[in-house]
């Protein structure tokens, strides 16, 4: 016979455990529960039944895994909250008895907990870590720039800017930015790290205060657990590179603000005395011994992985050089790229960029231009940046006392309006004669350019981003979901291609001629790109309107196209009510050639404009439809319940989606017909 | 002075800062094999940036004035999107972004408070989901028109049947009307008038006799028209002529010449009066050879105490195979070629071995009330409707649950019935329509029956008081659809 039952004593009451009884069972604070979870990554479950979880009690709890709770019972760290508890104790009674010395000594042996092991954990192997890094690196771009209070110590901030311009520069020499987006919450960029995708963003670059409803508590928590996380990384990522970790920082560019450039990245050959430089200079000179001690570590530690050196100091060389592909000497048939290796993976950015973006373009920071931004995303795309560093701080690539004028300057970004009487050149500092002799080689372009063409994958022209002109519209690189609205892309390429030769002269004009001039001129040249835009398709589905060469009968032939084209859509639109037609055709015995002949008569006379045998196709077509929407109609109650559910609401987002394209659609269509109204007048203005 | 000397030369460091570990503070920490845990699930990431939220969008993102107002007045969770698409014609007009950390700290939040549910993502086209079936045109045939209807009864016609020659059909209704009518020209015969209203009526599937059974208050009435002439009237007539041997029924079922007082009693062969108080007869049902047939009365509307007589014919015998019934039962039906006796209660269906009297099979179709039953001709599957619109396939080898349940009728099924010969069923509802299903089964025991929905029939029938279609008929040997409304008429389908 069978022991009877209880309830509550297996199954889905055992297995979950309310919030409130963990707590209980770890014998431990709210708040000490809450940094246990973030830094073991412990989150609540949704039990299937929640009644049967919290036994017959359906009140609203989180509940966790119990087994999550056990683990946490023998976590190193929570024996080391506890520590803790028991040392803030015993310092403020001796604070408040005055006795200072065993304060002192208490202060001394002050329990730290390390977060190693939980890294560890989390992350068994170092593919786990950086496919999770960003978060950590959004949080950490974040406190960068964050001003220190009470809360937020200086060394904090300091810690993440330095761990951040550590990444950058990763992402710098290993050349694996892919896409850069400006937001308007920031910018977000996107790298290829060890095959892993890693999206991060990073706020623009404005003071800003912690708002008051924000828990700055479960930030710092996270915040501490990202820190050793990122370290950890980029340790490991460094030194896959052959490279000393940390990069050693030149002090005194730093204190001058120059962020990435005052890092720089040494072989690990070199690295045994650099690091130390730099913890002696950082680290007060109470702790010199302890120092010398990690000195005698790192030594120890760097040991066993010098074998490793040679190769990556290779790959590493390989780097600054053009990447050549040699074939594997075991097996000669297979090429070298093909193979999935960690260093194949890790050189396919190589590849890609064997000869990078910006390779060999010089560009010149205006001061109104982000600076961080630009240099991190120029530097990435191997092009050289330099600006002044009165105003923009330290670490100019340009050499030294080269400004603006330097002659090998190929690009001026600038964000700065048009001023009347003030040319297109930057600023006051030029003199006449040096703006003639650079004029007709460098490029005057706004921010934008930089990001569009990383976006593109190519060096667009210059012309639509030129100082004072409305840019064309930012996309984002990341795209759109599958089936949502696509702004139509016809416009940027018509003019990026079409405009490319007339504008060409245009432009060219433009910085011999006064401003005045060049703004009428932009502005018209951007109304009739927009007007091209509209026609090109047309132009696109019929052929020989191109080849004509009278204007009149160009417009009029444009207007032809124009009706064709309508047709055509039309036809597309019948795109469905044709395939049904087909269907039904099919059925009755009708041969596809002759059913295809009718169709193509039918387009025909639709095009042609007598409607005769389109309305007859139509007509059938749309019974035909009907027929079949009403078959798929009755086949739907075969359905089974769940699936029915499941359809339903996928064709309730299906709409939704739809809807949402049309109105965009819409939008749009309204947006150009007011533009090409305006044209429309002010063409009149202009004759009148 | 051992240990003074040893501080002094530096051997001893009197007071060792406890707290620096002798680790480094970064070192290759993948470098020593993981363990054998799984790693955890990570993450997920949060969603990429659109177009929309570009500091330079295409215009068309841009919202309107209303489409403004209308986000502003949302609640923050409540908002499909966090932010207000904006353009600005430069970067250097680009503002900080007020809510970057709330949006960091609300993903924080998500990453500790927030269940994680793994969901599989369907990236399927959602007509990929509906089951492809045969079409319907290569089913054919079946009934798809309305050839004839009438208004043949003046209140509810309740109930309809064929005779087995296909040839007349009879249709009874709820001011105890029943005519008889040709159905191929809708030309009526004969019309009996009874004074109860008429709860059922069945045809004898016997071919050597012509004669039907009407249900009514305590009485079934066995009639056979009068058209009827030759070998088959005599047949008929000597049937039911003389006294059987075992006519004695213990008093409670009395088998008489009609007595009553129908308007015409031509025809009238034999009135069965069952025990008072046992309420209207509601369904009457032949087996396969004609000489048996079960009445079902219930007491009250439907919902009373429910007696189920066996009568036999030839010996003018009815017996109760039931002692005491639980719940009120529904439906009553013969096995086609089995001994087997279905009764449908309110929520199960049975299956009795009426040869060994003992209970085979409970069916449990999940439906909370029970409207109608029938037997697929092979004897190997029957279908339920129910009053909340189910309608559930049975497969008798297979398992007591349905093999299939649809649910199509907007409102509650009252009839379904399969067609004899052809692979057709149709099912009617209150709410005016008919569905035609193309059921095909096959004779291996692997192949699943092929359901197809067909046709549905709409319009035949007005909607009165909340009653549609109240019963459905196939011919025996045409697939020809005959009906009943509740707005008086009669209707027969062809394709």
């Amino acid at each position: 016979m069978g022991r009877l039952k209880k309830k509550g004593q297996a199954g889905a009451a055992k297995a979950y455990i309310t919030r409130t009884a963990a707590v209980k069972k770890l014998q431990c604070s709210l708040a000490d529960f809450r940094r246990l979870c973030i830094l073991k990554g412990i989150y609540p479950r949704e039990p299937r039944s929640k009644k049967k979880a919290n036994k017959g009690n359906s009140a609203p709890t989180s509940f966790y895994y119990s087994k999550d709770i056990q683990y946490l019972q023998h976590e190193p760290v929570l024996r080391k909250l506890r520590e803790h508890k028991a040392f803030a104790k015993k310092l403020s009674r001796a604070m408040g008895r005055g006795e200072w010395s065993i304060a002192k000594g208490l202060e001394e042996r002050k329990p730290v907990y390390r977060l190693d092991h939980i890294i560890k954990e989390r992350y068994p192997t170092f593919i786990d870590a950086v496919r999770d890094i960003d978060d950590a690196l959004c949080l950490i771009a974040l406190f960068a720039t964050l001003p220190t209070s009470d809360r937020i110590p200086p060394s904090l901030v300091e810690n993440c800017a330095r761990l951040y311009n550590e990444w950058q520069l990763y992402v710098i020499h290993t050349r694996s930015l892919q896409k850069v987006f400006l937001s308007i919450k920031g910018v977000y960029y996107q790298a290829v790290v060890q095959g892993e995708t890693i999206t991060w963003i990073v706020p623009w670059q404005f003071t800003q205060a912690i708002p008051s409803d924000v828990d700055v508590r479960v930030m710092l928590t996270f915040l501490e657990l990202y820190q050793t996380l990122l370290g950890f990384v980029f340790f490991k990522i460094y030194t896959d590179e052959g490279w000393a970790y940390p990069p050693p920082l030149d002090i005194s560019k730093d204190e001058r603000g120059a962020g990435i450039g005052a890092l720089s990245v040494v072989e690990k050959g070199l690295s045994n005395q650099t690091p130390v430089s730099n913890a002696v200079s950082t680290v007060s000179g109470k702790d010199v011994r302890a120092a010398i001690k990690a000195i005698s570590n790192s030594t120890t530690t760097t040991a066993p992985t010098s074998t490793t050196t040679p190769m990556d100091v290779d790959g590493s060389e390989q780097d600054d050089e053009d990447f050549v592909p040699q074939p594997s000497k075991s097996d000669p048939s297979a090429p070298a790229a093909n193979l999935p290796t960690y260093q194949s993976i890790s050189t396919t950015t190589n590849v890609i960029s064997s000869k990078p973006l910006f390779h060999g373009l010089a560009f010149w920071l205006s001061r109104e231009t982000p600076r961080i931004l630009l240099e991190f995303v120029i530097r990435a795309f191997g092009g050289r940046v330099g600006w002044d560093e009165r105003t923009g701080g330290a670490g100019s690539m340009f050499p030294p006392g080269m400004g603006e004028d330097w002659s090998e300057v190929t690009h001026v970004i600038i964000d700065r309006p048009v001023v009347a009487g003030v040319g297109v050149g930057p600023s006051s500092a030029e003199r006449p004669e040096e703006r003639s002799k650079t004029a007709g080689t460098r490029k005057y372009v706004q921010p934008q350019w930089v990001v569009d063409c990383i976006n593109a994958g190519a060096i667009l022209s210059e012309d639509r981003y030129e100082r004072g002109k409305v840019l064309p519209p930012h996309l984002s690189p990341f795209g759109e979901a599958k089936g949502a609205y696509q702004p139509s892309l016809d416009a940027a390429t018509a003019t990026s291609a079409g405009n490319a030769l007339a504008a060409a002269g245009g432009a060219g004009e433009d910085t011999v001629m006064g401003d005045d001039n060049a703004e009428g001129s932009s502005s018209s040249d951007e109304e009739e790109e927009i007007i091209e835009g509209e026609e090109l398709p047309d132009e696109e589905d019929d052929e020989s309107a191109e080849e004509e060469d009278d204007e009149e009968e160009e417009r009029r032939k444009q207007k032809e196209a124009k009706r064709q084209a309508k047709a055509l859509r039309r036809i597309a639109k019948g795109d469905m009510a044709l395939r049904a037609a087909e269907l039904e055709a099919e059925a009755a015995g009708v041969e596809y050639g002759d059913f295809e002949a009718a169709v193509k008569k039918a387009k025909k006379s639709k095009s042609g404009g007598a409607l005769t045998k389109g309305d007859e196709v139509d007509g059938t077509s749309g019974t035909g439809m009907a027929a079949d929407d009403a078959e798929k109609e009755m086949n739907k109650m075969m359905m089974s319940n769940k699936q029915r559910k499941l359809y339903e609401k996928m064709k309730y987002s299906e709409k939704k989606r739809e809807a949402e394209k049309v109105a965009l659609e819409q939008k749009k269509a309204a947006i150009m017909k007011a533009k090409k109204k305006e044209a429309k007048t002010k063409a009149r203005e202009g004759k009148a | 002075m051992k240990i003074v000397r040893a501080i002094r030369q530096g051997r001893i460091l009197p007071s060792k800062p406890k707290t620096l570990e002798n680790k480094p503070a970064f070192y290759p920490l993948w470098d020593t094999p993981a363990s054998d845990h799984p790693a955890p699930a990570p993450a997920p990431k949060p969603r990429l940036p659109t177009n929309a939220e570009s500091y330079n969008p295409p215009e068309e993102y841009l919202p309107t004035a209303e489409e403004k107002k209308e986000w502003e007045e949302l609640d923050k969770e409540d908002r499909e999107r966090d932010y207000l698409p904006q353009k600005y014609s430069s970067l250097r007009h680009v503002p900080a972004y007020p809510e970057f950390i709330n949006n960091r700290f609300e993903r924080l939040l998500d990453l500790y408070l927030a269940p994680r549910i793994q969901r599989r993502r369907l990236d399927i086209d959602p007509d990929s989901l509906i089951p492809t079936l045969p079409s319907p045109q290569s089913l054919r045939p079946f009934p798809t028109y309305r050839s004839l209807h009438e208004k043949r009864h003046l209140s509810r016609a309740r109930c309809v049947a064929i005779s087995p020659d296909d040839e007349w059909a009879i249709s009874g209704d709820d001011t105890g009307v029943v005519a008889l009518w040709e159905v191929s020209t809708g030309h009526q015969a004969c019309v009996w008038r009874f004074e109860q209203k008429v709860g059922s009526l069945a045809w004898c599937p016997r071919k050597d006799v012509l004669f039907f059974a009407v249900g009514l208050d305590e009485e079934v009435v066995l009639i056979t028209p009068l058209y009827v002439k030759g070998v088959i009237a005599s047949a008929t007539k000597s049937l039911f002529e003389g006294n059987p041997t075992g006519s004695n029924t213990g008093g409670a079922v009395e088998w008489t010449a009609y007595r009553g007082t129908a308007t015409s009693t031509e025809g009238t062969l034999q009135s069965i009066r069952l025990p008072r108080a046992t309420g209207k007869v509601m369904q009457i049902a032949f087996h396969r050879k004609g000489d048996y047939f079960t009445s079902l009365s219930v007491a009250g509307s439907g919902t009373g105490q429910s007696t189920v007589w066996i009568h036999q014919t030839s010996k003018r015998h009815s017996q109760a195979p039931f002692k005491n019934v639980k719940g009120s039962i529904q439906k009553t039906l013969f096995h086609p070629s089995k001994p087997h006796f279905f009764v449908a209660t309110q929520r199960y269906v049975r299956m009795y071995d009426l040869a060994e009297q003992r209970l085979l099979k409970t069916f449990m179709p999940g439906i909370k009330w029970i409207s109608s039953l029938d037997i697929h001709p092979s004897g190997d599957h029957f279908i339920v409707g129910g009053y909340d619109r189910k309608l559930c396939w049975f497969d008798l080898e297979l398992s007591d649950k349905p093999y299939k349940v649809l649910r199509y009728h907007a409102r509650a099924i009252r009839s379904v019935a399969f067609h004899p010969t052809y692979p057709l069923f149709a099912s009617c509802s209150d709410d005016g329509s008919i569905q035609i299903f193309h059921a095909r089964v096959y004779n291996d025991l692997m192949t699943d029956p092929l359901i197809v929905p067909l046709k549905i029939l709409r319009g035949g029938h007005a909607i009165s008081d909340g009653l549609g279609v109240l019963e459905v008929g196939w011919l025996h040997s045409r697939p020809w659809l005959v009906s009943a409304g509740a707005d008086g008429q009669v209707a027969v389908w062809c394709p």
